[in-house]
């Protein structure tokens, strides 16, 4: 028990003890040979090499913001577009075939084209980044569709037929009873739906040049300078993330399932 | 009943106002500035190491304070840059006003800036200081011969080696075919299907008195079968090294050699390792002597750039004899004017040694319209020698029978072009 | 009041209901016809030549090229291996956590933090570790003695694909475990606890009992994830560069950025897109055939 207990730990938790590691020791203790797990010294150079070199500041306000706004729109989209799948029972097979369908295409067959339409459409390389919103867009709305769809197969439609006898209109009702009565998945939909976003990493660098979102600076840093500020970053990264999943975790475990996300 | 029906239409057109006022938001904010946007400022997109950043901004900040005109620095590899400005160009609007590209890339970027005789005054002494081939590169491929691109900071390769473990590199071809006997997998070759692999061997075809647009010469095949008598030693990673990847196989102590740009240099030093364990040499002379092939970042105006005039002025700072001077002295770019080297400090000497060594054999890859093309079927053969076992005369036939078929025109170079 | 019921009320009730379904769902629809024209358009670059003209040269060069050749069947060995030792795993896992009764808060927590691990970090730091001179062969080589490394990652070698199987695994058995760990918390008590009264054992409970009753809750996701393996990208394209592990996703990446070959990216692209999408077609097809029969 205990065993499994210490391998589940030493799994889950030891590619971030590496992070860690790499972020707090000078960039000599990660080339010496054979490497140590203990580094002989410990130092900030890292993060204050991050501090300086860029406005790591800009950067993660720009992927929150875009996680943020990607967020609130897939739900825009996609949760009344699965309360109606869940309802319509003409559209439902068409609906969520539909949306499982267009989740596997990969993100690598449309970049270029998406491009191409963003810019003259004056969203490519955005400052406030609406091109890459768009993008996080089209990828989370399935995902926020098949969530909610199975949300709200669990809200019987009777609640909203007995609101409708009080004179509430269909679309009314969904919003003051149905979204509520299935906040849990929703709320774990919205933590997957920021997470992929703010790790999302092939459209942020081919569509935001100048004002850049974390992953492709992660990547740009890995690339060609120095790996210990990289994983500096890559810690700035992290943080918030385990933040959220810790307060919201169990939401996120049945609305993935529901969602197919894995 | 009727008030339950005028509340859904309500919400339907509410519903509708919101979307066009969305859209409308959006378009709007398209010329609204940001958290990360400048106006009025010359942007300029480098390709610039992360440790780099700091000292080149501060350069930057010189020329904004002595001329009033604000420089915003983007750090980009060539590729996204090349994507930015071809991405700027399909929407005839764009924001970057100076762009730097490698010098394999320039042919292909070449219709997306704008020329420079008229726009830039101070070309005719840079052109004479600068040599013929570091100039050419950026000089149009068709017969108006316009000054499309100038030269930033030049460089070429060298080899960069383990000193604690290979206490004296190889010199010439045979000491670096025994080294190949004796220590396999040693050398790391930049073996990925791109620029780089032939830019590992051209050098060594140039050693051997060939030519890179005549493959069937002795020299090519002389060269060729020089490779593949070295593949024992050559580290299996390499088939897939790229410049970044086969310099941490050298960090990590994978393999005792391998050939190099000058970046390489700031970054070993970053985790001290240069110059005591690590240092550069020449590259090992051949039967025709030494040579090495040019690279290097050469500056352009993009057509769609909103500042020309004030960018011109950032090129003619950035190409003066004492920016250049600087450049080498804080960042260790090698500069395109001559007379800019100077006096070598020691510590550059001790550094950069194999490069600065090796400063007059530097020859450049082809100006001809299908220079790619052409790469493409050398990094075939050569793909096919190191990695797939195939006999070097084999692979040449295929190579010359394949760059028959592009055709003469493809083949002539722009002097003979344009006489 | 009761006038609501009379004279054709309900049938407008009901095209209210239809009209505001189809406002519900419109703006979902156009967002997912958005990708569908993304997907037409680059079609049309994968079949179109310089002059505009249909062509299937793109094509042909494609299959030409040996390096789409190894593509596809590294594409098929490692994500069939790869969901079969995470659908092994993570099941173990889940039914030997169930026996798990203090601070049960505290390892679910760690069990979900694989969710904040962004994929990018995630495989640079499997890079340290698995490098010629990386952590774990530091750690052999501490503890064993010799100076001979493991080459976890030479290109080419079945270690290499074996290495490469089992880093992407184990990002996502995380994820399975914590589905079987939910849906096995969904089950009754009773149905375990009659068998156990009765004398069956755990290994007997579990495989009888709780498996058959997960597995169709279980049985789409795991489907679906399965289906998504066959997208993986960055794994082989960080650990072992393009030309070391092939797979689809990075042979389409290589043309597109190495070579500027736009048209062989897209067809490459493209012919992935029309496998990922039958398979889901057959997946959901199979499911919806099964449900109807049971």
């Amino acid at each position: 028990m205990t065993v499994g207990l210490a391998v589940l730990a030493l799994v889950n938790l030891g590619p971030i003890s590496l992070v860690v590691r790499q972020a707090l020791s000078p960039a000599s203790e990660s080339v010496r040979w054979p490497l140590e797990a203990v580094p002989r010294s410990l130092s900030w150079q890292n993060v204050q090499e991050l501090w300086e070199t860029h406005d790591v500041a800009t950067r993660v306000t720009l992927s929150a913001w875009v996680g943020l706004a990607s967020m609130l729109c897939c739900f825009v989209v996609g949760v009344p577009a699965g309360w109606s799948l869940g309802r319509w029972r003409a559209a439902k097979a068409a609906g969520t075939g539909g949306a499982l369908l267009v989740r596997m295409i990969p993100p690598i067959a449309i970049a270029l084209p998406l491009t191409s339409t963003l810019i003259p459409a004056g969203l490519y390389n955005h400052p406030w980044g609406f091109g890459l919103i768009l993008a996080h867009v089209l990828t989370g709305t399935p995902i926020a569709l098949l969530v909610s769809f199975a949300a709200f197969r669990d809200v019987p439609p009777e609640l909203e037929e007995a609101a409708h006898v009080d004179g509430c209109s269909p679309l009314r009702a969904f919003a003051m009873i149905a979204v509520p009565a299935a906040r849990g998945p929703l709320a774990g939909a919205a933590v997957i739906l920021f997470l992929t976003s703010w790790d999302e990493f092939l459209y942020a660098l081919m569509i935001q040049l100048t004002n850049r979102t974390m992953p492709p600076l992660l990547y740009y840093y890995t690339e060609y300078g120095q790996l210990g500020a990289a994983s500096a970053m890559a810690l700035v990264m992290i943080l918030p993330a385990i933040a959220v999943i810790g307060f919201l975790q169990r939401f996120v475990v049945r609305s993935s399932y529901a969602g197919g996300v894995l | 009943m009727h008030k339950f029906r005028m509340s859904g239409i309500r919400v339907r057109v509410q519903r509708m106002l919101l979307g066009v006022l969305v859209t409308l938001c959006g378009g709007a904010t398209g010329s609204c500035n940001g958290p990360g946007s400048d106006h009025g400022n010359v942007t300029i997109a480098v390709a610039l190491l992360p440790s780099e950043g700091a000292a080149y901004a501060r350069i930057l900040g010189e020329f904004s304070d002595s001329t009033g005109i604000g420089v915003e620095l983007v750090a980009q590899q060539y590729q996204q840059i090349r994507e930015a400005l071809r991405a700027e160009a399909a929407a005839g609007f764009g924001e970057l006003d100076v762009v730097e590209f490698d010098v394999y890339l320039l042919p292909d970027v070449a219709t997306l800036v704008q020329p420079l005789d008229s726009l830039m005054h101070t070309l005719a002494g840079l052109r004479e200081a600068v040599t013929a081939d570091a100039w050419n590169a950026g000089v149009n491929l068709d017969s108006s011969r316009k000054v499309l691109f100038v030269p930033h900071r030049l460089n070429w390769q060298a080899m960069i080696y383990d000193a604690k473990r290979l206490v004296k590199p190889p010199q010439t071809w045979e000491d670096l075919r025994l080294l190949a006997q004796n220590r396999p997998a040693s050398i790391g070759i930049k073996g990925a299907r791109y620029e780089g692999l032939v830019c590992d061997f051209f050098p060594f075809l140039w050693q051997a008195g060939g030519e890179i647009l005549d493959p069937r010469s002795p020299a090519a095949l002389t060269a060729l079968k020089f490779f593949s008598e070295i593949r024992s030693g050559i580290h299996p990673g390499s088939i897939s090294f790229k410049e970044n990847t086969v310099l941490q196989a050298q960090e990590h102590q994978e393999i005792l050699l391998h050939f190099n740009w000058p970046f390489a240099l700031p970054l070993l030093r970053s985790r001290g390792l240069l110059p005591g364990s690590i240092r550069s040499a020449p590259l090992p002379a051949g039967p025709h002597g030494s040579a090495t092939v040019l690279g290097g970042g050469y500056l352009g105006v993009p057509r769609t750039a909103p500042h020309p005039i004030e960018a011109v002025r950032l090129l003619e700072f950035l190409t003066s004899e004492t920016t250049q001077r600087r450049l080498l002295k804080e960042l260790g770019w090698f500069p395109p004017r001559a007379s800019a080297w100077g006096e070598l400090d020691e510590n550059l000497r001790q550094e950069a040694g194999g490069f600065i060594a090796m400063k007059d054999q530097v020859r450049a890859r082809p100006l001809v319209q299908n220079y790619d093309k052409i790469s493409v079927l050398w990094q075939t053969a050569l793909a096919q020698v190191l990695f797939e076992g195939e006999d070097p005369e084999g692979a040449l036939h295929n190579l010359s029978l394949s760059m028959d078929e592009l055709g003469p025109r493809a083949l002539t170079t722009q002097t003979q072009q344009s006489e | 009041m009761h006038t609501r019921f009379l004279r054709g009320y309900r049938p407008r009730y009901q095209r209210t209901k239809k009209m505001s379904y189809a406002a519900a769902a419109f703006p979902a629809f156009v967002i997912l016809s958005i990708q569908m024209v993304l997907l037409g358009s680059a079609l049309l670059a994968a079949t179109t030549d310089e002059t505009g003209r249909w062509t299937l040269e793109h094509v042909s060069r494609v299959f030409a090229d040996p390096l789409f050749t190894r593509g596809v069947l590294y594409n098929v060995i490692i994500p069939v291996t790869s969901v079969a030792l995470e659908a092994l795993v993570g099941v173990g896992m889940a039914f030997w956590f169930m026996s798990v009764r203090r601070r049960k808060m505290l390892w679910r927590t760690i069990a979900v933090v694989p969710f904040a691990l962004p994929e990018i970090v995630y495989l640079l730091t499997m890079k340290l570790l698995f490098r010629e001179h990386g952590y774990l062969n530091s750690l052999l080589v501490g503890s064993f003695g010799g100076s001979e490394v493991i080459h976890w990652l030479e290109p080419g070698s079945a270690v290499l694909t074996g290495t490469v199987i089992l880093i992407d695994a184990w990002r996502v058995t995380p994820f399975v475990f914590l589905l079987v760990l939910a849906a096995l918390e969904q089950l009754p008590e009773s149905y375990a606890e009659a068998a156990r009264v009765d004398g069956a054992s755990r290994w007997l409970v579990m495989k009888r009992i709780q498996l058959p009753l997960i597995l169709p809750v279980l049985g789409v996701a795991l489907a679906l994830r399965s289906i998504d393996a066959f997208r993986i990208f960055a794994a082989p394209l960080v650990l072992a560069g393009v030309e070391g592990l092939p797979v689809l996703s990075t042979v389409a990446y290589h043309y597109r950025t190495d070579m500027n070959d736009i048209a062989g990216g897209s067809v490459v692209a493209l012919l992935l897109t029309a496998f990922l999408m039958c398979g889901t077609a057959a997946v959901i097809w199979s499911f919806g055939r099964w449900r109807r029969v049971s």
